[in-house]
């Protein structure tokens, strides 16, 4: 990745952590996560990786087949 | 009867239908742009209030009823008809032309429909002319396809009818208004047949399976209008109903982890279309003013980024002739202005603030938590990053970006790129100003998408499923390969009941042809010389009294046996 990509993206987070904790976040229904700083960045990075290898666990044990699979039978 | 004199909307694009096939061939495109762009002039311009109803026997039919929920979804429906005309522009087949204005009439038709018996009549009449705009491919694997697609929906649509007729039993009257939750058998027919046309798991297959194989004007189309008629008539008919929640949150997440797996690029986009309509259905399941709202507003965004999806993979498809990912790659130099809208489309569905997709995803997971439901909220939440993970990151990142594969493109036609710029702009007018989206909603709306917390969940999720992309592109990497899904119950065995039901049928008939044929040939043989029966010579001659005449002898013995059996009846009488 390009370091001037990674800056942003760094920047950005910090941006996104201030407003967080400057601006007391809080959509206004008490959601558990809201008590944890940057939750959704865990989440994001979290949610990431988990739906990838869940798909691929998902498609090589299971699901995948070779692409005439209908039109071979 | 007629209360009101009010054209119903639909007929304008029908009559355009009918009208196109008697124009010269060169009107033809322009006519198909003028029939679209004058149903949304009037659907835009169209009181809400008006009503037509015509007594038909003993029936009240409602041909027409316009309220905001009706206009909002027909401004949509008109708005991408004639930007779909635009796109398809180049395209001179009147067939497909007048299958796409016949589709987004009925659609029109359906959205407008104040009794179940002209909605169904229009719900059937989309299911056929979408067909036609899968078949125009003209090569098997649609034709097959498209098969299965209308095969789908006549057996979605003969459960809805059927239960329209219980419904109509039961209650005597046919007027569509919301059905009471858990109410009698009819109205969870009703319901079936609904959410098998909004794509719904299990019964969304017909979708994953056809819309990728379809044409690349008619894939647009097939995307905008299908699956959010079955969300307007849930919006209408089915608010409140909490088992459109879990199926909703559970759509939002089945068609992200498919389109994770699948290597067609209109196969990931595909999958998407469940996944988005997954949250209209939550919405709809969650059933306060916020989340209906929520529900409208998020069709509406989603017709607009996803045709304008399609439109950009549909431009690939022209420009290369592939759709898969193993096969494309690199082609950002020679197609940077698809790049650019349909990265403008793909922000939008990921929900990029100033996009139309944040100003519209956002109402329903907030709707979720204004109600409580914080799974159902987070499973949403989830979903939205596997979105911007296959379609902003995967789809774009193995078609433009990565190596070149050597494929060549041809210059893509003006028209496809104007219609590409027209539905991008207004998936970034949206963004900017939601009020121009949100005034057009059926409830009362008190929401600010750009509020501090929005946008700090937001900005965070995407940034770093950015990341997680960026740590495991290698794994996303696309293979040569097919995904199993619940089609496979109804291809699987394809062959077999193949082999049982047409193959061992025609068998049974040709045998017995084949045996009657033989039959009737000997039979017609025999006619011609019955003497041949008595005879050695079996040869197939006709009957000649100089030929086949009996032997002296032959006559003799006959003669001799009458005389012999009449005196022993004599004897045995006296």
């Amino acid at each position: 990745m390009k370091k001037w990509i990674v800056l942003i993206l760094f920047l950005l987070t910090l941006l996104s952590l201030y407003a967080e904790l400057s601006f007391s976040v809080d959509a206004g229904h008490g959601h558990w996560w809201n008590k944890i700083p940057g939750f959704f960045i865990f989440f994001g990075l979290l949610g990431c990786i988990l739906l990838i290898l869940f798909a691929k666990a998902l498609g090589k044990y299971w699901l995948i087949r070779d692409e005439n699979y209908y039109d071979d039978k | 009867m007629i209360n009101d004199l009010v054209i119903p909307p639909s007929l304008v694009m029908l009559l355009g239908a009918f009208l196109i096939p008697f124009l010269p061939k060169k009107m033809r495109s322009a006519a198909f742009m003028f029939f679209s762009f004058a149903s949304l002039l009037y659907i835009w311009t169209i009181p809400v209030g008006k009503i037509l109803a015509v007594q038909v026997m003993n029936y009240e039919l409602i041909l027409c009823r316009v309220d905001a929920l009706s206009r909002i979804f027909g401004i949509i429906f008109a708005f991408i008809a004639f930007a779909g005309s635009l796109y398809s522009f180049h395209i001179k087949e009147t067939s497909q032309q007048c299958a796409a204005l016949i589709y987004a009439g009925s659609a029109i038709g359906v959205t407008f429909a104040g009794d179940f018996f002209t909605l169904f009549i229009y719900w059937e009449l989309m299911a056929v002319a979408s067909t036609v705009l899968i078949w125009a491919r003209r090569n098997k694997d649609a034709k097959k396809a498209g098969f299965r697609y209308l095969l789908y929906h006549v057996f979605g649509g003969g459960i809805l009818f059927m239960g329209i007729l219980m419904h109509l039993s039961e209650s005597g009257s046919l007027s569509v208004i919301p059905l009471t939750q858990g109410g009698p058998l009819s109205s969870w027919l009703i319901l079936l047949g609904v959410i098998i046309n909004a794509a719904v798991p299990p019964f969304h297959t017909w979708l994953s399976d056809a819309y990728p194989k379809a044409t690349i004007t008619g894939a647009v189309f097939l995307s905008a209008f299908t699956t959010k008629t079955a969300v307007y008539v849930l919006v209408r008919i089915f608010p409140g109903w909490e088992i459109l929640l879990v199926l909703g949150t559970v759509m939002t997440l089945y068609g992200v982890i498919f389109a994770v797996l699948s290597n067609d690029i209109r196969g990931v986009l595909a999958y998407h279309i469940i996944s988005q309509v997954g949250y209209m259905v939550a919405g709809v399941g969650l059933g306060t003013e916020m989340a209906l709202n929520g529900s409208t507003a998020h069709a509406f965004s989603h017709i607009l980024y996803k045709a304008l999806l399609f439109m950009g993979a549909g431009a690939v498809l022209y420009a290369t002739g592939e759709s898969k990912l193993t096969k494309l790659g690199g082609l950002h130099k020679s197609m940077r202005p698809v790049l650019i809208l349909y990265m403008i489309a793909a922000f939008s569905i990921s929900g990029f603030p100033l996009f139309n997709g944040f100003i519209s995803k956002s109402m329903v997971i907030s709707a979720a938590g204004e109600s409580h439901q914080e799974l159902a909220m987070l499973l949403m939440l989830l979903a939205s990053v596997g979105t911007f993970l296959s379609v902003g990151l995967k789809l774009p990142y193995f078609t433009w970006m990565t190596e070149h594969k050597g494929l060549k493109s041809k210059k893509i036609p003006h028209n496809m790129i104007l219609a590409m710029g027209l539905v991008a702009f207004f998936c970034c007018l949206h963004g900017v100003m939601p009020s121009l989206l949100y005034k057009l909603l059926p409830y009362p709306l008190h929401f600010e998408p750009y509020s501090i917390p929005h946008l700090v969940e937001t900005g965070q999720i995407l940034i770093f499923t950015f990341i997680g992309f960026w740590l495991l592109r290698k794994k996303l990497r696309p293979h040569a390969t097919i995904t199993l899904d619940l089609d496979w119950f109804y291809r699987r065995p394809a062959g077999v009941f193949r082999k049982i039901f047409v193959d061992g049928v025609d068998s049974i008939f040709k045998w017995t042809t084949d045996r009657m044929m033989t039959l009737v040939g000997r039979v017609t043989r025999l006619a011609n010389n019955p003497v041949a029966l008595f005879s050695r010579d079996q040869t197939d001659s006709s009957y000649s009294p100089d030929t086949s005449r009996p032997r002296m002898q032959s006559i003799l013995i006959f003669v001799l046996l009458t005389f012999i059996v009449l005196v022993l009846i004599g004897l045995l009488a006296a």
